[in-house]
């Protein structure tokens, strides 16, 4: 089971799970990762929240076709049942999910070691940008970091 | 042919989506130079953090282009 998804609806995690586990009893193990819009996210050290909104752009295609070669790749990688990971794109507010990644397997390193790499490189190889709105009207997009690079190259063999 | 798209930042500081060249352009290198040398805002905003997919698949390093191309030109990603 291999799902990909880029949408504006929101997700339901429990819908998610039923429909990747399904009848599979030998599913042991399932991780999932939720990441959900910050309110102080580039002036993050200045403490302030001010974020009124967020705005997902992406790259149509491209994006599906990356997302399905990530998750095909922690399917080789690991021993897994299956993966699903959906983002969201369009205009979000503070608190909303943004992204899912579950992973399903027998044991449960798998599932957790698959779900963290598959967020790692979906940060730094998935074209979507974070545009800030402010309220006040004004906009600003947000900068990649240092840190997310070094997260997903510890993955390169 | 070739149809190239800008997104995010470059997209709106460059007041461009997309445009599409039909003299030839031999690689990814020659592409951006062509554009930087236009001057301002392209000089400035088509900075070295540059990424550049061909057909939608993402490139490092000069990249050799033909005709029919599809290229995508964006800032470093920021989803998650």
């Amino acid at each position: 089971m291999l799902k990909v998804s880029v949408q504006i609806e929101p997700f339901d995690v429990a819908q998610e799970q039923a429909q990747l586990t399904g009848a599979d009893a030998t599913i042991g193990a399932v991780a999932s990762f939720v990441g959900l819009v910050r309110d102080t996210n580039a002036v993050g050290q200045s403490g302030k929240t001010d974020v009124a909104t967020l705005t997902l752009e992406h790259y149509p295609g491209m994006t599906e076709q990356v997302l399905t070669d990530l998750a095909n790749e922690a399917l080789k990688r690991w021993s897994l049942n299956g993966i699903t990971i959906i983002h969201r794109i369009g205009e979000l507010k503070p608190t909303d999910p943004i992204v899912l990644v579950m992973t399903s397997s027998k044991h449960r390193g798998d599932a957790f070691d698959s779900c963290q790499y598959v967020m790692d490189r979906l940060k730094t190889d998935v074209p979507f940008w974070k545009k800030e709105v402010l309220p006040d009207g004004s906009s600003r997009w947000v900068d990649s970091r240092e840190c997310d690079a070094k997260a997903a190259e510890r993955w390169e063999q | 042919m070739i149809k190239v798209y800008f997104f995010a930042r470059y997209r709106e500081e460059l007041k461009t989506a997309e445009e599409t060249f039909s003299e030839q352009i031999s690689d990814t290198e020659a592409l951006l130079t062509m554009l930087r040398n236009r001057g301002e805002p392209w000089s400035r905003v088509l900075d070295s953090n540059v990424l550049c997919a061909v057909n939608q698949v993402m490139t490092k390093g000069l990249t050799p282009l033909k005709d029919g191309d599809e290229v995508g030109i964006f800032p470093p990603v920021t989803g998650g």
